[in-house]
C-alpha cells in the first residue's frame, strides 16, 4: 500500500513540478522512520522520477498519527515553503476521508496564509483472501494496485472507522 | 465422513473470504474522498505522501494501541486545545533538512 502512495506522490510532484514531502515518524517496534523508508523505496524503485523532481524531497520524521502528520507537515511547509498555496494529500482510499478532513481542519485553525488541500485520487485496494507471497515480496511492483490481505484490510477499515469517531470527538476533523 | 465435513468447512471459508473481499471493497469506497487533481501554480504546489505503519518495511503488526496512542505531549502542551498551528514558532521546531543534497 505504501509503495502505491509513493508512486502516486512522485507522479503528482513530477507532473505539477511541486515540492514533495514524505511524512511519517517511527512505527511501533521499528528503528527507522516511515519518511526515511519512503525515500529509500523511492530511491531504489523510482530513481528516475526522483531525479526529475524540481526540488529535493523533504522528510517530516516526527509524526506518529494522522493528526501529527497534518500539524507537522503544515508547520514544515510554512517554514520551508511559505509561498505554498496548494497541497495534495496522497494516501489510500480508506484513509482519505480522515486524512483530508484533518489537514483541512488544521489549515482552518492555523494562522498561516490560506492553503488549499486536495485529496489525490487513488485506485482502490484489491483485497484477496490469499495474496501470493511473491507479489507481496516484490517491492518495486508497478502494477496499479497491489493485492492486499482481505483480513488485514478489513481490520484496517474497522480501525479507520473507530479513528474517525475519535478524531471527530476530539475536534481534529 | 471426515473428508466431507472438511470440504464443507473449506467451502464455507472460501465463501466467507469472497464475501469479505466484496464487503471490504465497498466500505473502502465509502471512506474515499477523491478530489480531482488540481494543477498547481508554478512554485506554489506541494505533495505530501503519508506514511503507512502496517506493512512497512517487513510487516509491522497492527496494534490496537496505535489507535489509542497519545500524540506528542510537547506538541500538545504547546498548543491550545483546538488550535493546531501557531505563528509564534512554538510548533516550528521540526527537523528540517533536505532529503537529498543539492547537486
Amino acid at each position: 500500500m505504501l509503495a502505491q502512495r509513493i508512486r502516486r506522490g512522485l507522479a503528482l510532484a513530477t507532473r505539477h513540478r511541486a515540492r514533495l514531502i514524505f511524512s511519517g515518524g517511527v512505527p511501533a517496534g521499528k528503528a527507522v522512520t516511515e519518511a526515511g523508508q519512503m525515500l529509500k523505496h523511492a530511491r531504489e524503485c523510482h530513481a528516475e522520477e526522483l531525479d526529475a523532481l524540481r526540488h529535493s524531497p523533504l522528510l517530516e520524521e516526527r509524526s506518529a498519527s494522522t493528526h501529527e502528520n497534518a500539524v507537522r507537515t503544515l508547520a514544515l511547509l510554512r517554514q520551508a515553503y511559505p509561498k505554498t498555496r496548494d497541497l495534495h494529500v496522497v494516501t489510500n482510499q480508506f484513509h482519505q476521508l480522515r486524512a483530508c478532513a484533518t489537514f483541512r481542519r488544521a489549515v482552518n485553525h492555523s494562522l498561516s496564509p490560506p492553503l488549499r488541500i486536495w485529496c489525490a485520487a487513488m485506485p482502490p485496494s484489491r483485497p484477496q483472501s490469499r495474496p501470493s507471497p511473491e507479489r507481496r515480496a516484490a517491492p518495486c511492483d508497478r502494477s496499479a494496485a497491489q493485492p492486499v490481505d482481505a483480513l488485514e484490510l478489513s481490520w484496517v477499515l474497522v480501525r479507520e472507522v473507530l479513528a474517525l469517531g475519535k478524531y471527530w470527538a476530539v475536534g481534529w476533523i | 465422513m471426515q473428508t466431507r465435513s472438511e470440504a464443507f468447512v473449506a467451502l464455507a471459508l472460501l465463501i466467507l473470504a469472497v464475501a469479505l473481499s466484496l464487503v471490504v471493497e465497498r466500505v473502502e469506497w465509502l471512506l474515499a474522498a477523491d478530489d480531482a487533481e488540481r494543477p498547481h501554480a508554478a512554485g506554489a504546489g506541494a505533495v505530501v505522501v503519508l506514511g503507512y505503519r502496517l506493512d512497512w518495511p517487513e510487516g509491522t503488526p497492527v496494534r490496537p494501541a496505535t489507535l489509542l496512542a497519545q500524540p506528542d505531549l510537547k506538541l500538545r502542551a504547546s498548543l491550545p486545545r483546538r488550535v493546531l498551528c501557531s505563528r509564534n514558532g512554538s510548533v516550528a521546531a521540526w527537523r528540517l533538512r533536505p532529503a537529498i543534497a543539492p547537486a
